[in-house]
């Protein structure tokens, strides 16, 4: 799939990158693309043998596709994003209690060693990898599911990248984690005492796919509507802003941009509103509407 | 044509077309043009969040598949229960069809 889009016309990867951006999970997204690719490839050829240009006939045929965020918001279902925000808590819960259970089975297995410390930082560490920052937001979906205000552009959190810090962290727990894991082999060998390590790893490996789950499930971070915006739950109507100020950062390796939201003095409303680079040509065309 | 019109009427031109033979998306436009004699033309991308939306609600099924001469499609079919929703939902189009018009023929 990835090297089908990357054949595919700029235009065209654009256009379903800006679809994509708009809904729910990667995965969907992805199994929509080849579909949208096949619609618009028929629309070119046909184009084509009307006498356009290849050229021309890409940009027609986009056109004529329609707005590719009102295409990707019309995938997303109001019950799905309900369904997805309890999936989400639950998760979480179960994540969390799991780490606990864990913690506590491990200190009273090793009578409270200094290594067994060192490997629940280590665990929770994997887990501020994978997960933890992706547990924000969800007050907007509670927005979305109860307004009869149609968003007009649901701005999606940027992908996540793994944190050069929480790695380096891990590279120096990992000795203490090996060492104290074979000792904890070789003693359960020992003591006869191997379910007891079975049942500890399935513990911190359920732990550790339930946060991979809860990353995977996105929920907007921020959502544009004709009477203002929505940032964290909190509704700041267009008349309340008087200013926007873009700033261009380079986060992580890739290019985003940043919004500021001033008020009639001048002062921020709201913390800054990370933006990605696909999504920003859309939210500030909206913005300058609007301010 | 109005887009409010064309609010809640999509679904069931969509399952009547695919009654009679499983359709891939673009192949739904282009008979939906000819049928409508070009009365319903809408942004074609918007035909898909409908069919994916059917599809949830059981009323179509898809299958990816490849006819000879032709690349790898999408194909929609309707099932039982579409076809039985159809039916509800054309004799309700008739009944409201008749209101409308009963109402805008008073002169």
């Amino acid at each position: 799939m990835n090297s089908e889009v990357q054949e595919v016309d700029k235009r065209i990867a654009l256009f379903l990158d800006k679809v994509g951006n708009q809904i729910n999970t990667e995965e969907e997204a992805l199994k929509i693309k080849d579909e949208l690719i096949d619609h618009i490839d028929c629309l070119t050829e046909e184009l084509i043998d009307m006498g356009y240009s290849n050229d021309e006939a890409i940009s027609k045929a986009l056109m004529q596709m329609g707005d590719p965020n009102e295409i990707g918001y019309s995938f997303t279902n109001r019950d799905v994003v309900r369904k997805r925000n309890q999936l989400i808590r639950m998760l979480r819960m179960l994540s969390i209690g799991l780490l606990i259970i864990g913690c506590v089975i491990l200190f009273v297995f090793t009578e409270y060693s200094t290594e067994s410390l060192g490997s629940v930082i280590y665990f929770f560490n994997i887990l501020n990898i994978v997960g933890f920052s992706s547990l924000t937001s969800h007050t907007n979906s509670k927005y979305l599911m109860n307004s009869e205000d149609i968003p007009i552009l649901i701005i999606w959190p940027v992908k996540k990248h793994i944190y050069v810090e929480y790695i380096i962290i891990g590279i120096i727990f990992s000795p203490i984690l090996i060492l104290f894991g074979t000792g904890l082999v070789l003693g359960a060998i020992e003591d006869n005492t191997l379910w007891k390590l079975i049942l500890l790893i399935i513990i911190f490996t359920s732990a550790i796919i339930s946060t991979f789950l809860i990353n995977k499930l996105r929920i907007p971070k921020y959502i544009v509507t004709n009477e203002g915006l929505i940032v964290l739950g909190k509704f700041i109507s267009w008349t309340a802003i008087n200013n926007v100020r873009w700033l261009n950062s380079y986060y992580k390796n890739e290019n985003t941009y940043m919004l500021q939201i001033l008020d009639n003095r001048g002062f921020p409303i709201t913390r800054k509103i990370k933006v990605s680079n696909n999504q920003y040509e859309m939210v500030s065309s909206i913005i300058s509407e609007r301010v | 044509m109005n887009k409010e019109l064309l609010k809640g009427t999509t679904d069931i031109m969509i399952l009547n077309l695919l009654k009679k033979e499983p359709m891939y998306g673009y192949g739904m436009i282009k008979e939906f043009a000819i049928l409508s004699k070009g009365t319903f033309k809408f942004k074609e991308g918007t035909l898909y969040p409908i069919l994916h939306n059917l599809e949830k609600k059981g009323l179509i099924e898809s299958l990816w598949k490849q006819n000879p001469g032709e690349r790898k499609r999408k194909y929609y079919q309707i099932t039982k229960k579409g076809i039985s929703t159809l039916e509800e939902r054309s004799t309700e189009w008739e009944i409201f069809q008749q209101a409308i018009n009963d109402v805008l023929s008073y002169e």
